[in-house]
């Protein structure tokens, strides 16, 4: 076997072989660099090799790399290509070329291989040493080569992908910019454009393969882009943002012009992955040797074998695993740092949502607390305040009673009729305790419902009718349990008044809705005289209970009549 | 034919002013006296009778059993209370009474309340009608199928019983006729016999709707 490192040149769009070529010396491997595009895409390889005698045996060639593509010829015969040579060409990135032929092709002495390159505009083209003797030899280098270099990378670049895209997913978060998602959109609508060009006229499994490398390198540029410009954009003012966008609809449509393909490749990506590369290899580097973050130190180590790629292969035999492996091992550096980063900010997040929950829990508990606690002294105050009603209630109406008739009785020779009376003043004051602790009785309307029976039976007994005009006015409104008591008390009063004082046929009770409350009144068409006829006693009775009520008594009195009006104040708590 | 009211009452000057106030009254005949449950059940077994007049508290047992009797028996139950308003009378209209009597209301109020009864009226005082609507208030709640629906006259017939008006009054504004007002309250009456679920369940099983083995 032997592998030629030297080789002539001739630049040329031609399809065949001019007579006047003009060659010029170049060492393998040899590139196409932009400065050499400027002239031409394609041309005209010549190599030579020494023959001591025609093998017997089948012969081949290697070549590690033929890219984007070509065809050899071995003496003048054509012994095969890498594929569609036709525009778009096919690409043979990291695909060695092996091309099998007979032995009869070798002559002894000195032997010409000629070489048909054809490249393209957008990308770097390379020819590597080539490779020429027996297919015994040369047929397992280029397995291994496919082995190491294809499947790896297969395997490599899936999962490559599969970080990539889990990173993608997690920067387009709500709360990520809207430039992230420009930008993302328009590097993944670039990453799907360039497949074709890649994947044309390949057998499927390459251009699985194809795709998925190219596909994991957009997709890496893509995840890493959206880091820069996710970390502009965290409290950066909106002119950044828009520069970002600006960024990437300047790559996208470089892109889209295949003469300016690779300088915006290199410029506006290739640059700026490079100075974040650093940093982040930086980064890496302090976390695992200042901090021993051990669990950073992979992909340190990755970053840094990519590093040194270069200067590794120049001492390596082909096949060169290291450099078909170098984006791979960038991609994975990259991707593990992202993810790592990506699952350190989650970590921090759910910590403090942890925190934050443990608060809020806390502060709820002390709420929930402090209501019961109201609520009990609450309920103890309205059990307190309702005691003293009903004790109070006890010693103005039942109690005096009892003791009067109780003198009665002791008094020999006195009225039954009065003692009959006084019972049953008794019995209508206790009715009216039991009146006030019925349920729901703390409504003015229902208040003053419960009590209109006995208080027509007074005034029956005494020959004068009852008018009852009670309005809707302060139903629903709870009056406090003192209230009920004092207004109880007063209609009581009033009307009992009316009854044994005016003189008159009618008493009327009736309320109506005022602003604040219910104004009550209480009047007959008797002959008046209020003041002197009370003695002032029971209208300052009468005037007590209307200051408890939170009211002031309004009294007229003259030959047509008497009348006392009052407000019962209505708090806004509607009743439960 | 004059009707035939059964009286129970186990406090004895009640119940000698109550006998005293029916008998003689017109149009009404005392056919059965008596003190306890044991009495009540007795008389009603073997009197055919009207009405029925109960205490509530029977030294032997509880006045609502003799009302749940006579409903069942077809026999118009009235009870007899101190205050008319107590939560023992709200029992014993869900257990099937038509009315109440006040202790200490006079002959002549005994025997108004009486024919009221007998004329389909139905005796309701506002304490009464204010639990009966904060009652059904509170039952309308997750299943309303277990209470029974007031319509919206019954309701405003008892709102107006609340405040203290009478039927006439209460007639007055609704602009009804006094006695379908009084039919309304005897309907409020009716359905609050049947009014909760385990009642139903007992009422039907004391019918022999339902057999306890089901």
């Amino acid at each position: 076997m032997q592998v030629l490192e030297s080789a002539e040149l001739f630049v040329s769009a031609s399809a065949s072989l001019p007579d006047d070529a003009r060659f010029e010396r170049v060492d393998l491997p040899d590139r196409w660099i932009l400065e050499r595009r400027r002239h031409g895409t394609s041309g005209w390889y010549r190599l030579h090799f020494e023959a001591p005698e025609t093998p017997s045996s089948a012969q081949a060639i290697w070549i590690d790399s033929l890219y984007p593509n070509g065809e050899v010829f071995v003496n003048g015969t054509r012994v095969g290509s890498g594929g569609r040579l036709e525009d778009p060409p096919a690409r043979n990135r990291f695909r060695p070329v092996y091309l099998g032929f007979p032995g009869e092709l070798i002559q002894p002495g000195r032997n010409e291989i000629t070489i048909r390159y054809v490249g393209t505009e957008g990308s770097i083209g390379l020819l590597s040493a080539v490779r020429v003797g027996p297919e015994s030899a040369l047929w397992p280098l280029h397995q291994r080569t496919l082995a190491i270099g294809i499947d790896t990378l297969r395997v490599g670049l899936v999962l490559a992908l599969l970080l990539a895209g889990i990173l993608w997913i997690g920067s387009l978060g709500d709360e990520a910019p809207a430039g992230n998602r420009w930008f993302a959109a328009g590097l993944l609508g670039l990453c799907i454009g360039s497949m074709s060009a890649y994947t044309a006229d390949l057998a499927i499994p390459s251009r699985l393969v194809e795709w998925t490398v190219v596909c994991a390198l957009h997709w890496m540029l893509l995840a890493f882009a959206i880091g820069v410009s996710r970390a502009l954009a965290t409290g950066t003012p909106p002119p950044v943002r828009g520069w970002v966008v600006a960024y990437a609809a300047l790559s996208v449509g470089a892109a889209a012009v295949p003469a300016l393909y690779l300088p915006a490749v290199w410029f506006l990506w290739g640059l700026p992955t490079l100075l974040v590369c650093g940093r982040m290899f930086w980064k890496m580097g302090q976390r695992v040797l200042a901090h021993g973050e051990l669990r950073w130190a992979p992909a340190l180590a990755v970053g840094a074998i990519t590093l040194a790629t270069p200067a590794l292969s120049r001492w390596l035999p082909p096949p060169d695993p290291f450099v078909s492996l170098a984006p791979l091992s960038l991609v994975a550096a990259v991707a593990t740092h992202l993810f790592l980063q990506l699952r350190d900010a989650q970590r921090r997040t759910a910590e403090l949502n942890r925190g934050l929950e443990a608060r809020v829990a806390e502060r709820e508990a002390e709420l929930a607390a402090n209501y019961v606690r109201l609520r009990d002294l609450e309920r103890e105050q309205a059990v307190a305040a309702e005691r003293q009603r009903l004790t109070r209630d006890m010693h103005d109406g039942v109690g005096g009673h009892v003791v009067s008739a109780l003198s009665q009785v002791r008094t020999p020779g006195s009225d039954p009729s009065h003692l009959e009376r006084t019972l049953e003043e008794a019995l209508f004051d206790l009715r009216l305790t039991v009146d006030s602790l019925q349920p729901g009785a703390s409504d003015l309307p229902a208040l003053l419902g419960a009590l209109r029976s006995s208080l027509a039976r007074r005034a029956d007994q005494a020959g004068m009718q009852l008018r009852w005009q009670i309005s809707d006015a302060g139903e629903g409104h709870a009056l406090p349990p003192d209230a009920v008591l004092h207004v109880i008390r007063l209609v009581q009063e009033a009307v009992t008044n009316a009854i044994r004082h005016s003189k008159g046929r009618i008493v009327s009770v009736s309320t109506r809705a005022e602003p604040g409350g219910v104004a009550l009144a209480i009047e007959d068409d008797g002959e008046g005289g209020l003041a002197p006829r009370e003695g002032g006693n029971g209208l300052r009775h009468l005037h007590e209970r209307a200051q408890l009520l939170g009211s002031e008594l309004r009294t007229s009195s003259d030959a047509t009549g008497t009348r006392i009006e009052l407000t019962v104040p209505l708090t806004e708590r509607a009743a439960s | 034919m004059a009707a035939r009211v059964i009286l129970i009452e186990d406090e004895a000057a009640t119940r000698t002013h109550l006998a005293g106030a029916l008998q003689g009254a017109p149009g009404l005949e005392l056919c059965g006296v008596g003190g306890s449950l044991r009495d009540g059940e007795r008389l009603l077994e073997e009197t055919p009778a009207e009405v029925l007049l109960t205490d509530l508290g029977l030294p032997d047992g509880s006045g609502l059993e003799l009302v749940r009797l006579a409903a069942r028996r077809g026999v118009l139950p009235l009870v007899i209370t101190v205050f008319g308003d107590d939560a023992h009378v709200l029992e014993a209209i869900r257990a099937g009474a038509m009315g109440y009597l006040l202790k200490d209301q006079d002959a002549q109020a005994v025997l108004q309340s009486i024919s009221e009864v007998l004329d389909g009226g139905s005796p309701i005082s506002p304490a009464i009608a204010r639990t009966l609507l904060a009652d059904l208030r509170a039952r309308q709640g997750p299943e309303p199928g277990d209470a029974p629906q007031l319509t919206e006259r019954e309701r405003e017939v008892l709102r107006g019983i609340v405040k203290g008006f009478t039927y006439a009054e209460i007639a007055d504004i609704l602009e009804l006729s006094t006695h379908t007002v009084s039919t309304h309250v005897r309907k409020v009456y009716g359905k609050l016999a049947v009014n909760s679920r385990g009642e139903a369940v007992y009422e039907a099983l004391q019918l022999g709707l339902v057999s306890a083995d089901d």
